[in-house]
């Protein structure tokens, strides 16, 4: 029998699993990684881009842990935007569309490229269990690879289901196998298995589609990137179209609604609420003014265009009917009809906060097998996951972001806390500190982090402390600096600010909303205040105007940061009897039995928790003794 | 507070300060059976004997020496008040057999509870609710007789469905804001000037909330009424016939009463403490000037005056500057004509108030029950004008001038025209603030404020 060593093994090559695979190389273990299909590396399932509201934060911050999505982003992409600019800045998100194909190739090449990183096409049934531990993994044609470690990021490849009206098919996405075996086999070790839904929509061919009839939407005259090791972006841009549907196609879709797997009770898993099916949002939101339609390109080298938000899983004939009653779709020629995919995952409170199963050590799981939805959530478990499972194998204490340190953080605790009951999608709502979790600090925040694994280079670490320094010492130097007051009316008058009797400093200064440092560069002609300053500087001077612009809010952030620290002090111990507390409700006990929560704080995050069943919790840890 | 084990059997002594009659010690814990039973001789009686029912033994130290007869009450797991086996031994109450009886227990195993450490198990076993554990405290420290604690609690709940009903309304706002959040760009979910409305009248809800906390205070502390006057008027037989006893000196000598005195009463389950005061006139006795200032600090503390003059005596200047006095507080005033059976009555003689008048006699007793009904009408004055509830603890009106805070910084960044990310975390201090009250968020402190004020025995 052929048998092969290495340290930690990734099944899945799709976001999650490219992203462990190179953590865990570049940390400098000897990794395999395991697809179904070399042609279909870092393959964007759904729609052509990455990042958006909240998802721009994780590829922000996984760029910022020297993970490889925002690199791959910044190179592939035909367009960029950064989103919620009218608001501030902790919402601001940074949105690529990408060249579907491209960003596929650039990631195999990342793979190929990287040392102790070795990629085969082979479809895994089976894992090898040493004494208990995660010993390998065993190929269809029963092949047995070794390792330490093995990461399993298998996507919606297991015993996918794709939907199109009532017809069915077995299916990874449309087009692609889909991989059996894995699943029984987790299942007969007593994982819990569950189903989800998800869908995409049609893509249609774009020489076919009336422009001129739908709204433009162009990239950022300025763009900005992911990576930090994209200082410039050089963009050719393509434009994205926005369209709505009308009256006639929703009359279209209720009439199909009978023929839906969804409504026929067909689809067993539960889809996600937050982007809907188009005949979910009819169902559930009505006709409004109609809902919008983004037309956008899937490449550069094809005419093929993704409709997003028509995401369907109507028969094909009324697909095709209903699009033609969009404006500009009225002649438009489908290239792939919409479909639903069903799929298996592996419900995460299963796993601990590394990533790691609770029961079968050295096994770990990352992206769509545990229910998220989206390349960007499955990528940041992928680098956490590899991570993990290599600090593991050096015995070395593990990676735990918390969640007032990056979205990475919320993520992953909400994974492992919250039973969920559709895909797990990141959204700036579930961040409570947001005000701090910012796109343009993730580099500040994170990078340490990086650094200290060795997936950030030291170049790259010494700009980052280069810039924390001159924020702070600019921080210092503008309470104290107090220009001339002749001077500083002068500039306020051309703001349309009120002028001063006595002068102030300039960090008083720059409290008041449209006064900015720029206005300040007749006055000292330093980087800091020059609007041509190159990008370190203009960084710096964004950081400074956020801490003294927001400050209020940021400290009063800050108090919640700190009121939710003493809860997750208090821990809980791993073998806690919830049967000896008689005062805890039977729901909440199953719940803490079935979950283990490791914190109080995590244990009052748990959905369906009453808050009275905490404060038992709170009184049992605090007074009685039995706290670690 | 210590941290301790719910595996000890916890003893202490349960009833009041010892010497006493009868003391009442209470064992709870798995042996708590077990400790006692070690100590009634040769044959087992409180393991045999029925639950819930008295049994007489008599209790012997570890040496053998016989040394009270007791009665022991068993209450076997969970019915009980701490929900665990709970042994109640009461003996005689002598400082030197209950020191001896605690120590036997010490040392068969037992430990000494730490204060509320009883309330505590009972919590912790489900037996009541941290609401209920914090009315245990309040009642353990306030003097309010019983019914009137009942008609607390009642309105504890009234208190705590209220402030729900206003968090709530932050909640379904923020629940709005939150959208926003994540939708694209110029969503709105909530339009600006309904969520300035809403803002706007939680502010003054609340702030009603918080100035109700004086209502509060009156009803747990019961109301501080001052009775002056000018010497020999009747201060002290109004008082001792509100009290329906002897309690202050009474005579014809004027300046009988030197110093002030307080009684607490109850009419009705409303609370008032009555002050009798030294009368007040020109004096050059040291002693009496003395009471005369106490009587001034009464004035000065009181919630309301009453202010007497002797009716079958004609009105003096002293009367009147006294009255003037009493105006110039602007306080609850309540007019005070005594001595209504004496012939030489005339209560037309006396200047002419807007505030309540009332001729009685201290005593016939005529005019009583007017008195008494415009005592209960202040009382009732004070209550918190629009809601009907009111607050009564400190720790609730902290959380309220939090939660109030917050609401003022949302409304603030609100008027600068701040996106949503910006007014969510102050909501949501404001809200667990609110919390706080309603028992959805417990913290520590909360707990600290709890538990903190149990005497060892509960
Ligand atoms: N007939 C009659 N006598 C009263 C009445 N009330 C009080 N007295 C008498 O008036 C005298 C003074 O009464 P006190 O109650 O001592 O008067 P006081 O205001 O407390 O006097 P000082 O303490 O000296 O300021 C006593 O002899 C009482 O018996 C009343 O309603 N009718
Ligand atoms: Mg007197």
């Amino acid at each position: 029998m052929n048998e092969e060593y290495f340290d930690v093994i990734v099944v899945g090559a799709g976001h999650a699993g490219c992203e462990a695979a190179l953590a865990c190389a570049r940390m400098g273990a000897r990794t395999l990684l395991t697809t179904l299909n070399l042609f279909t590396i870092g393959q964007m399932s759904c729609n052509p881009a990455i990042g958006g509201l909240a998802k721009g934060h994780l590829v922000k911050e996984i760029d910022s842990l020297g993970g490889e999505m925002g690199v791959v982003a910044d190179e592939t992409a035909v367009q960029f935007r950064m989103l919620n600019r009218s608001k501030g800045p902790a919402v601001w998100s940074l949105r690529t569309q990408n060249d579907r194909l491209a960003y596929s190739q650039r990631m195999r090449l990342s793979i190929e490229n990287q040392p102790n990183l070795y990629l085969r096409q082979m479809n895994i049934t089976a894992l090898l269990i040493d004494q208990g531990r995660a010993a390998g993994v065993v190929t269809e044609i029963g092949t047995h690879l070794h390792s330490q470690a093995v990461i399993l990021c298998s996507g919606t490849f297991l015993n996918g289901l794709i939907h199109i009206g009532m017809v069915h098919f077995p299916g990874g996405r449309a087009g692609e196998l889909s991989s059996h075996g894995l699943s029984e086999w987790l299942a007969e070790q007593g994982i819990a298995v569950k189903r989800l839904k998800t869908g995409t929509p049609p893509r249609i061919d774009g020489r076919t589609v009336d422009f001129t009839a739908m709204t433009v939407q162009r990239g950022d005259d300025e763009p900005i990137s992911f990576s930090h090791r994209h200082a410039q972006v050089v963009c050719d841009q393509l434009p994205c179209y926005l369209t709505r549907t009308t009256p006639k196609t929703h009359e279209i879709l209720r009439n199909g609604f009978s023929q839906s797997p969804l409504y026929a009770g067909i689809i067993k898993g539960v889809g996600p609420r937050y982007c809907p099916s188009i005949e979910d949002k009819i169902y559930r939101f009505g006709d409004r003014e109609g809902h919008q339609i983004f037309l956008e390109p899937e490449g550069r080298d094809t005419y093929e265009y993704y409709v997003n938000g028509f995401s369907s899983s109507l028969p094909e004939e009324i697909q095709q009917a209903a699009i033609r009653t969009i404006p500009g779709l009225q002649n438009c020629q489908v290239t792939r009809l919409a479909y639903a995919i069903e799929y298996d995952y592996f419900p995460p409170i299963q796993l601990q906060a590394t990533l790691e199963s609770k029961f079968i050590p050295g096994l770990y799981f990352a992206g769509q097998i545990n229910g998220t939805s989206g390349y960007e959530e499955a990528a940041a478990q992928g680098l956490m996951a590899g991570i993990n499972a290599v600090l593991k194998i050096r015995q070395q204490p593990p990676f735990i972001l918390r969640r007032d340190e990056a979205y990475i953080g919320v993520l992953i605790d909400d994974l492992v806390t919250k039973e969920l009951e559709e895909p797990y999608r990141m959204f700036t709502s579930l961040a409570e500190h947001r005000l701090f979790l910012r796109q343009d600090n993730a580099d500040l925040r994170l990078m340490k982090y990086g650094r200290q694994f060795g997936l950030i280079d030291e170049q790259a670490y010494a700009l980052v402390e280069r810039k924390q320094a001159a924020i702070e010492q600019a921080l210092v130097r503008l309470q104290h600096d107090k220009p001339a007051l002749v001077a500083v009316n002068k500039i306020l008058a051309a703001e349309g600010s009120a002028e001063l009797n006595e002068t102030e400093s300039l960090a008083r200064l720059l409290k008041r909303p449209e006064v900015r440092l720029v206005d300040f560069f007749e006055l000292y002609q330093e980087e800091l205040f020059s609007a041509n300053a190159d990008p370190f500087w203009r960084q710096v001077r964004e950081q400074v105007e956020i801490s003294i612009k927001y400050q209020g809010f940021l400290d009063r952030q800050q108090q919640q940061v700190q009121r939710m620290k003493q809860w997750e002090e208090i821990t809980i111990p791993e073998d806690f009897h919830y049967d000896s507390l008689q005062a805890l409700s039977k729901e909440s006990r199953d719940k803490f039995k079935r979950i283990r929560p490791r914190t109080l704080g995590q244990a009052s995050r748990i959905l369906g928790v009453a808050p009275s069943d905490i404060a038992v919790l709170l009184v049992f840890l605090t007074k009685t003794g039995r706290r670690r | 507070m210590n941290n301790y084990s719910l595996a000890d059997t916890i003893v202490a002594l349960a009833s009041g300060k010892a010497p006493s009659a009868l003391a009442l010690i209470r064992i709870s814990g798995k042996q708590a059976v077990d400790l006692v039973e070690q100590h009634l001789g040769e044959k087992p009686i409180l393991s045999s004997a029925p639950a819930r029912k008295a049994t007489v033994a008599k209790f012997y130290t570890p040496s053998g020496l016989w040394l009270d007869q007791v009665v022991l009450t068993k209450y076997s797991a969970p019915a009980s008040y701490t929900g665990e086996d709970v042994v109640e031994l009461s003996c005689h109450g002598s400082l030197f057999i209950i020191d001896r009886i605690l120590q036997s227990l010490l040392l068969a195993g037992g430990r000494m509870a730490e204060p509320g450490e009883f309330t505590l198990r009972a919590f912790l076993n489900g037996k009541m609710d941290l609401i209920q554990a914090e009315a245990v405290a309040d009642m353990i420290q306030s003097n309010t007789p019983k019914n009137l604690g009942q008609a607390l609690a009642q309105l504890g709940g009234e208190l705590s469905e209220y402030v729900q009903r206003l968090r709530q309304q932050l909640i379904d706002a923020q629940a709005l804001l939150m959208l926003e959040l994540d939708f694209n760009e110029e969503e709105v979910f909530l339009h600006r000037s309904e969520l300035a409305q809403l803002l706007q009248k939680l502010d003054s809800q609340l702030s009603a909330l918080i100035s109700s906390f004086e209502y509060g205070r009156l009803v747990r502390e019961g109301m501080l009424v001052a009775i002056v006057g000018k010497t020999n008027v009747g201060k002290s037989s109004l008082l001792n016939r509100l009290l329906k006893k002897d309690r202050a000196l009474v005579s014809d000598f004027p300046g009988t009463t030197r110093d002030t005195l307080e009684e607490t009463i109850s009419i009705n389950g409303y609370l008032f403490r009555l002050v009798d005061t030294a009368g007040l006139r020109s004096s050059t006795d040291p002693v009496e000037q003395m009471g005369m200032q106490r009587t001034r600090n009464s004035m000065a503390d009181a919630d309301l005056l009453v202010c007497m003059v002797d009716g079958s005596q004609p009105e003096e200047e002293e009367d009147r500057q006294l009255l003037r006095d009493c105006q110039a507080l602007d306080k609850p005033l309540l007019r005070i004509i005594n001595k209504k059976d004496k012939p030489s009555f005339s209560p037309s003689a006396f200047s002419l108030l807007p505030s309540t008048t009332i001729s009685l006699s201290c005593k016939t007793g005529e005019g009583f029950e007017q008195f008494e009904q415009a005592l209960i009408n202040q009382a009732l004055s004070h209550r918190a004008p629009q809601q009907g509830v009111f607050i009564d603890k400190i720790r609730h009106q902290q959380s309220l001038l939090a939660g109030r805070s917050a609401i003022r910084q949302a409304l603030h960044a609100l008027q600068q025209n701040y996106s949503a990310e910006f007014l969510l975390p102050d909501l949501t201090a404001a809200q667990d603030a609110l919390g706080e009250i309603t028992g959805q968020v417990t913290t520590q402190d909360v707990l600290h404020d709890i538990f903190s004020r149990f005497c060892i025995g509960k």
